[in-house]
């Protein structure tokens, strides 16, 4: 389990990157990380990992506090950066020098994340360096899953990945995650991963969190869906068929969880924090 | 948990240099007879008047090059963007410290080995071209005459030794201030050097500089391997402070 405790974050500029955030991840469950561009979410990403340390706060996994970078929690701990670079070297060779740092690494969920994405044949034959970005992407994406910590944050791993590269990802997550594994994607592809979500954090202006709360919460308590008219609407905006809104469920039926909406919704201050 | 595994260092280690020297073979080859043709062919090019002071070029070349593979590995290890952070990687601060001590030593005997072997057949070449018959009494064979002791622990420990601590702590000026760091810079060599200066002044007799000198180099060996490794937590505690 991890606990971010008053979190806060800020360069040399002085400008608060993240601002007193606190939340807890619970084991077994995908976490998506929403936020307009700037608003912290690689920056939170990487103070979970242990890459930067919080100004004020603190951050523990299974009660170890991330800055002192225990080697037991490094080794339960995996971060994919949106934006990295391999070294022209063969996938195998990849594998076998960094595998051996991760206990629960599974050479049989690589090859079949590798298979199911495709990027199996190429990478028999091409050095890494030379891949596309949405093959590098894959591959990254299958060495993740493979690794088996605890602990995953993926940022921005469907970036580069075609449409049904993406549906292959999220039935990738869903067919070999634990359940005592915690993933973390940060997105901008809302849409892409609403169905297997089990919760939902927002950054909204300032690094502050606009909204946090668990699926089976938001559908709870909100309803979304496209409304004649914008009245009892907590958020609307208009569309074709009159108003995409979220409204309070109140006796209304559940729907689908909108992400958009919902995080337009939580960087205007519409909704409470969950 | 062990917070310091041999097996850990020794993974490190080869992921580092595997991944930044010894990635394709022909890549390998490649640096080393690249490495090879500098430290052979740029004395001889240097104009020097003889083949023995070609020689003694080739092995400072050769010193220089074996003595600055750590820094390359500390640079390496510090740089950003990888698929898998080198800091990220799941191995303590102290295994990734002993990791580039090891790789810089694997890497100094690679470089001394090959270059004594190829730069001394270079040299027996050489002496034949440019002097037939006259060989016998020059020494081709790098290395083959005998440097002091001092030399070889100022350059192969206590120089990388102290890059370790020196390259981070410039690196990291605006945090100290530039006047702290240079007076530090200052400070440190100028202990190094004032055995030596006091025996020159005639302060103390030469077989007193030589023991205080000795004595210097020990605490220094010391003192940079403490601060190479408080300087490597520093960057860990510290980094993307500027982005």
């Amino acid at each position: 389990m991890v606990n971010i405790e008053r979190v806060s974050y800020n360069y040399t500029d002085g400008k608060a990157v993240i601002n007193d955030i606190s939340a807890t991840l619970d084991d077994g469950r995908i976490y998506g990380l929403l936020g307009k561009n700037g608003a912290g979410k690689t920056t939170l990403m990487k103070l979970v990992s242990g890459m930067v340390f919080p100004k004020q706060g603190r951050i523990t996994i299974d009660g170890t506090d991330v800055s002192a970078r225990n080697i037991k929690t490094m080794r339960e701990t995996f971060f994919m950066p949106s934006e990295f670079k391999f070294s022209d070297m063969s996938m195998e060779k990849f594998v076998r020098l960094y595998s051996g740092f991760y206990p629960s690494f599974s050479r049989e969920i690589l090859e079949d994340c590798l298979q199911e994405t495709g990027v199996e044949r190429i990478i028999r034959t091409a050095a890494l360096e030379r891949l596309s970005l949405g093959e590098k992407h894959k591959v990254m994406t299958a060495f993740a899953i493979a690794s088996g910590t605890r602990l995953l944050l993926m940022d921005e791993p469907a970036g580069g990945m075609d449409i049904p590269t993406r549906a292959t990802f999220r039935k990738l997550l869903l067919r070999h995650l634990r359940n005592d594994q915690t993933v973390v994607i940060s997105t901008h592809h809302a849409a892409d991963f609403t169905n297997i979500l089990s919760d939902v954090i927002i950054l909204g202006h300032n690094g502050e969190m606009a909204f946090a709360g668990r699926t089976e919460d938001i559908c709870d308590r909100y309803v979304f869906g496209i409304y004649p008219s914008d009245s009892g609407a907590l958020y609307a905006e208009p569309c074709a068929g009159g108003y995409h809104a979220v409204r309070e469920r109140g006796l209304e039926g559940p729907s689908e969880i909108d992400l958009e909406i919902l995080f337009n919704a939580a960087v205007s201050g519409k909704l409470g924090n969950s | 948990m062990k917070d310091f595994s041999y097996r850990r260092a020794a993974m490190f280690c080869r992921l580092q240099l595997e991944e930044t020297y010894f990635n394709k073979a022909w890549k390998s080859a490649a640096w080393i007879a690249v490495t090879l043709v500098f430290i052979i062919a740029l004395p001889m090019l240097s104009g020097r008047d003889g083949i023995r002071e070609m020689m003694a070029g080739s092995e400072d070349l050769v010193r220089l090059f074996a003595a600055t593979q750590i820094v390359f590995l500390y640079f390496d290890l510090i740089s950003e963007g990888r698929a898998i952070d080198r800091m990220l990687v799941p191995a303590t601060c102290l295994e990734k410290f002993v990791a580039l001590y090891a790789g810089a030593a694997f890497l100094g005997i690679i470089i001394l080995g090959t270059s004594v072997m190829a730069g001394s057949l270079m040299y027996l070449a050489a002496a034949h071209l440019m002097l037939p018959g006259q060989t016998a009494d020059i020494p081709v064979f790098l290395f083959s005459e005998k440097s002091p002791l001092w030399t070889y622990i100022l350059i192969f420990g206590l120089a990388p030794s102290a890059s370790l601590w020196a390259i981070p702590f410039v690196m990291r000026k605006k945090k100290y201030g530039t006047a702290a760091v240079c007076g530090a810079l200052a400070a440190y060599l100028a202990i190094m050097i004032l055995p030596g200066m006091l025996r020159l002044a005639g302060v103390i007799t030469a077989e007193a500089a030589s023991i205080a000198t000795a004595a210097v180099m020990g605490i220094f060996c010391i003192f940079n391997l403490r601060w190479g490794y408080v300087m490597l937590l520093r960057h860990e505690s510290d980094r993307n402070a500027n982005e």
